[in-house]
């Protein structure tokens, strides 16, 4: 144990909830295994990179912007990881399971497949603004942007995607689902549900 | 949450919910088993980039086999790209024929004292043409000769008596790798020069030029001081075609490097009515790379025609 993990592990400490909670809604997408993949992935990263991090204040914009980099990487790299053997991950047998798999069931509900409805780019801007509490100047950086206005466009998107979808723009096709659903069975029954839920 | 900057925060529900339900998860219960992995994890020193990346690169082929089958297969593919073969021309040898009349003894005489007829084999056939008395001579110029050959025809032309002098070049065609047809596009000479004098360095240069097809070049000498100076003056179509050489030559701690370059422009009367300032933009537009100075790329008139001649000697270290 080094003195240089000791002092990451205690800059992590008060960052460590909202790091994984924005990989994981990042990652709404995608399986609680592939947001443990990243999280675990950009630790690592962070860890090796500690050195050459100066200025410790800003130690929480430079962990968001190591997990949104490793996460645009690994969108980007998808493709090509089909073609790797399955056992290809067993590389790393030592990593902890760091994402709690029974909390799982908050990522799917309609807010969460709200977040679905928005591109990557748009989505981590949305929750490294709204969520995370980052200035505009800031969410430019992380996301690697050259421009505010980019991420100002980015975070207008968003919100208006959001907002068509809680107005029922996004779940149209559910509807139009709804009238080939036989009355009473559990397709028709998990509809009613939701709508309830929603307060329809 | 503190934004600092004008841009309004959205209050709008939709936000509220998606904070709600991040609100209501948390994962501090994992931070302990995280700070324990991170930890035990020794931490690589960043300012040994190199070595970082070998070592990257091994793990990245060793984590997997298939990976390892992807890169030998992608080496192979390269290696057999390398080695497919190409059908390319080459001179074998040249054959020269003439006729000489027996009854003169002089030009008898003068054919058996050429020194170069040793050089190759040579069949004579005695021949009876509508009554006239003649030997063909039929020389076969040995392919390290072919330069010399033109200069062995203008001999015979000399000599009063030879007739029918012909000369028919022997071409064979080759299969050779890719890599190697490439390389025999453009010749690399290397010559060390250290130690040699001048004549020998000369009598090297234009020894290597033969052998490299180009023939009727003219070595010169200069002496600057301590550092000698090469300049070759090549006779006028003696590069092949797109082809030239790459010649390097050390002489102590001096390096020279000599570039000659040519080019079929592939359309006559190109550079007719041009002025000399268009025609070395049009040259260098040609060799863009090559960052030509006006005095290595020679205009000559000749009544309407213009021929040009780039010639590129650099790079001399010290």
């Amino acid at each position: 144990m080094s003195f240089e993990s000791n002092r990451f592990v205690e800059l992590l400490r008060p960052e460590y909830n909202d790091a994984l909670k924005y990989c994981r809604a990042l990652c709404s997408k995608r399986s609680a295994d592939d947001a443990d993949d990243i999280i675990q992935q950009s630790l690592l990263k962070a860890l090796e990179n500690f050195g050459s991090l100066r200025i410790e204040e800003r130690f929480r914009s430079w962990l968001f912007s190591i997990i949104t980099r490793e996460y645009y990487n690994w969108i980007r790299k998808d493709f090509w990881r089909r073609f790797l053997p399955s056992d290809d991950e067993k590389q790393f047998p030592e990593f902890p399971e760091l994402i709690d798999r029974s909390q799982e069931n908050i990522f799917k509900n309609d807010i969460a497949t709200a977040l679905n409805c928005l591109n990557d780019k748009e989505r981590s801007a949305l929750l490294l603004f709204e969520i995370g509490g980052f200035s505009i100047q800031e969410t430019m950086e992380i996301q690697g942007e050259r421009s505010l206005s980019a991420v100002k466009s980015r975070l207008s998107r968003a919100r208006s995607k959001l907002k068509d979808y809680f107005n029922n723009e996004c779940i149209k096709p559910a509807n139009k689902i709804k009238s080939e659903f036989s009355e009473g069975d559990i397709s028709d029954e998990t509809y009613r549900l939701i709508q309830e839920a929603r307060g329809k | 949450m503190k934004h600092t900057d004008s841009y309004k925060k959205q209050e709008g529900n939709e936000m509220n919910d998606v904070s709600r339900m991040l609100n209501k998860v948390n994962y501090e219960d994992s931070f302990d088993s995280a700070a324990g992995w991170l930890n035990g994890i020794k931490v690589e020193s960043q300012t040994n980039y190199p070595e970082r990346r070998i070592k990257k690169m091994k793990e990245f082929f060793l984590a997997s086999k298939i990976r390892i089958a992807y890169a030998v297969l992608a080496l192979a593919f390269v290696v057999a790209a390398c080695n497919y073969p190409v059908t390319s021309n080459e001179t074998a040898g040249d054959v020269l024929t003439w006729t000489v009349d027996p009854t003169n003894p002089e030009a008898m005489k003068q054919v058996k004292s050429l020194s170069w007829l040793s050089k190759g084999p040579v069949k004579v056939e005695a021949r009876n043409i509508n009554g006239v008395e003649e030997q063909l001579y039929s020389f076969v110029v040995p392919k390290e000769n072919h330069g010399k050959v033109s200069a062995y025809k203008s001999e015979l032309e000399r000599i009063a008596g030879v007739g029918s002098v012909k000369l028919l070049e022997l071409s064979q065609t080759v299969k050779r790798p890719v890599y190697s047809a490439l390389l025999h596009e453009l010749f690399q000479i290397n010559i060390n020069a250290t130690n040699m004098s001048d004549d020998e360095l000369k009598s090297e240069i234009t020894t290597q030029l033969q052998s490299a097809g180009i023939s009727g070049a003219t070595v010169k000498i200069e002496v600057n001081g301590n550092a000698r100076r090469v300049n070759i003056e090549f006779a006028e179509n003696s590069i092949p075609p797109n082809g030239g050489f790459d010649m390097t030559i050390t002489d102590g701690n001096n390096l020279e490097k000599i570039k000659q370059l040519r080019k079929d422009s592939g359309t006559p009367g190109k550079f007719n009515g041009k002025t000399d300032e268009e025609i070395r933009r049009m040259v260098r537009e040609d060799f863009p790379d090559d960052d030509l100075r006006d005095d290595e790329i020679q205009i000559i008139r000749e009544g309407n025609d213009v021929k040009v001649k780039v010639v590129k000697e650099r790079e001399v270290v010290e």
